[in-house]
């Protein structure tokens, strides 16, 4: 319908395409008056001037990856094919509200190639990225924050009761945070991986290892001149506590409930790549509650909640990206608590752990299908 | 010499492209501003010769004159006219009637919609080649386009449905 529709247009052109010939004709033996182009010769050579200037500062404050790997222009790598963009479609397809991660598929590119993977990259609208790796997984970071994404993989077939060793990472580091990438095998030696960096829009490296025969892999770190900056592990690589590379100098008080043994302290702590850890403090005791989380996810619409039994007190806390929540007592009752800054914190009674929790909305409604048990206390160790 | 050249090099431009552009412009504007945006874009092309591409230079000077259209309607001022004697040979042109439903469809639609639609149409330019012309990316031109066509079937049905309501009315 839309060709015939073109070419409907096409038969209406006011001038058709055999006039042109014919003005051609007549505009070949017009005379013509070339101004003096001296001015804009010297125009631009000021321009040149300012270009070698600028260049020669970029160069200087080009971070350090620029000039030590090449870069990948994205808007010049090659266009994806109508199915890989099918693929960065389906991305949003079914994603919870707040959960889309807003991709755009119609500039997804093929960036390149690692072992035999090739890699597929499409922004997103708040300034992330998505992508796919042929024969392997894929994600997406719809906010552009998360400093190091790494999806682990195995050949081996799970063994339940046992800890599963994966042999193949891969993933992405921001160029903001990271212009280096180390992964640690269990015989405790050390490689980088092959990288594909990626120019604005993406501003990331991508990588795909896989370890040698024999060796599993524990940890990935995300390095900035050989400074860690944050790392995904696995195993007995596990990073410990429950706010790794939290800059602890300037953590906050969140909230505290005081209990006849002590004060249980919600804290919150900055990591360098502008994220966010939470844990709760007794005593000496550090209780995770939430992991450290990029920043903008602290507010994704989600409740990750769990009670803990501390000195006899049952205590809320975890992330909240509602504006309340609210507990539904046995007899009728309820009694709401609001969510501040993405986490709630609250002393449970009774009436609380034997009823139901859900989510409000910010007009303070019910969020359809959020219903649920109150979970089950965690007995400190 | 490299001034002989330059001047050899857009002599030859002029020659093989100028029919295109000022096509171009009459399609979009009178006779009269049709020569002003013919002279005004070889003149752009003159002065900035390095940047014109060698092999396909059409939707770069198509861009020149889209720019070119759009200042001219801000401003009334006549510049530097670097072609002369144009107007009578612009006035020979036979002018090819366009069907009312269609141009008045395509006057309905955003100058964004409608310059894609005549770049693909008239100029027959490829969805990459009218991007250049346009300054978007391919993949947004052709996004642009799907839209626009869209948009234009839709005005054409709009104006067809209330023809008929028109023609039931007046039976009645």
């Amino acid at each position: 319908m839309t060709d015939a529709l073109l070419h409907r247009l096409a038969q209406a052109n006011p001038v058709p395409s055999a006039v042109v010939g014919g003005l051609s004709a007549q505009l070949r033996h017009q005379s013509l008056e070339l101004p003096p182009v001296a001015i804009e010769r010297r125009k631009r050579r000021r321009a040149l001037v300012i270009a070698v200037v600028l260049g020669i500062v970029a160069l200087i404050a080009a971070p350090a990856l620029a000039l030590r790997f090449g870069v990948i222009d994205f808007s010049n790598a090659e266009p994806a094919s109508p199915h890989v963009v099918k693929q960065f479609f389906s991305l949003s397809e079914g994603a919870p509200k707040g959960m889309d991660p807003q991709a755009i598929p119609n500039q997804t590119r093929r960036v390149g190639e690692i072992g035999g993977h090739t890699l597929w990259v499409a922004p997103t609208k708040p300034g992330g990225l998505c992508y796919v790796w042929s024969r392997a997984s894929g994600g997406c970071d719809a906010l552009g924050t998360v400093p190091l994404s790494v999806s682990w993989a195995s050949n081996e077939a799970p063994d339940p009761g046992s800890s599963r060793s994966f042999d193949a990472v891969d993933g992405f580091v921001r160029t903001r945070w990271a212009n280096n990438v180390e992964i640690k095998l269990d015989d405790g030696s050390s490689v980088h991986p092959q990288m594909l960096w990626i120019s604005p829009p993406i501003n990331a490296g991508f990588f795909f290892y896989r370890a040698p025969a024999g060796r599993a892999i524990e940890s990935v770190f995300a390095l900035k001149d050989d400074k860690v900056m944050t790392a995904d592990t696995h195993g007995t690589g596990e990073l410990p506590g429950p706010h790794p590379l939290a800059v602890l100098s300037k953590r906050k008080e969140i909230a505290r409930i005081e209990t006849a043994d002590g004060v249980a302290t919600l804290w919150v702590a900055p990591t360098p790549t502008e994220g966010r850890c939470t844990w709760l403090q007794f005593g000496n005791e550090e209780i995770p509650v939430v992991p450290c989380l990029p920043k903008g996810y602290e507010h994704q619409a989600a409740l990750v909640l769990a009670v803990h039994t501390i000195a006899g007190h049952l205590i809320l806390a975890g992330e909240c990206g509602y504006s309340a929540i609210e507990f539904l007592h046995a007899d009728g009752s309820s009694r709401r608590t609001e969510c501040a800054d993405g986490l709630v914190f609250i002393e449970l009674n009774p009436a609380d752990q034997a009823g139901q929790i859900r989510a409000l909305d910010v007009n303070g409604h019910p969020l359809p299908g959020s219903t649920g048990p109150v979970p089950k206390p965690i007995t400190q160790p | 010499l490299v001034v002989e050249d330059r001047r050899a090099r857009f002599e030859a431009l002029y020659r093989n492209q100028a029919g295109a552009v000022a096509a171009y412009a009459l399609r979009r504007t009178s006779p009269e501003t049709a020569e002003d945006v013919v002279a005004d874009t070889f003149l752009v092309a003159w002065r900035r010769l390095d940047r014109v591409p060698d092999d396909q230079p059409l939707p770069w000077l198509y861009a020149v004159a889209r720019r070119t259209l759009a200042n001219h309607r801000r401003s009334t001022v006549r510049r530097e006219s670097l072609v002369s004697r144009l107007q009578l040979e612009f006035r020979a042109v036979p002018a090819n009637p366009v069907d009312g439903g269609l141009r008045d469809a395509l006057g309905s639609l955003r100058a964004d919609d409608r310059e894609v639609l005549m770049l693909v149409a008239w100029e027959g330019l490829t969805p990459t080649e009218a991007a250049e012309a346009l300054g978007c990316s391919p993949v947004a031109c052709r996004i642009r386009l799907h839209r626009a066509r869209k948009r234009l079937a839709c005005a054409l049905e709009t104006m067809a449905r209330s023809s008929g309501e028109l023609t039931m009315t007046e039976a009645k």
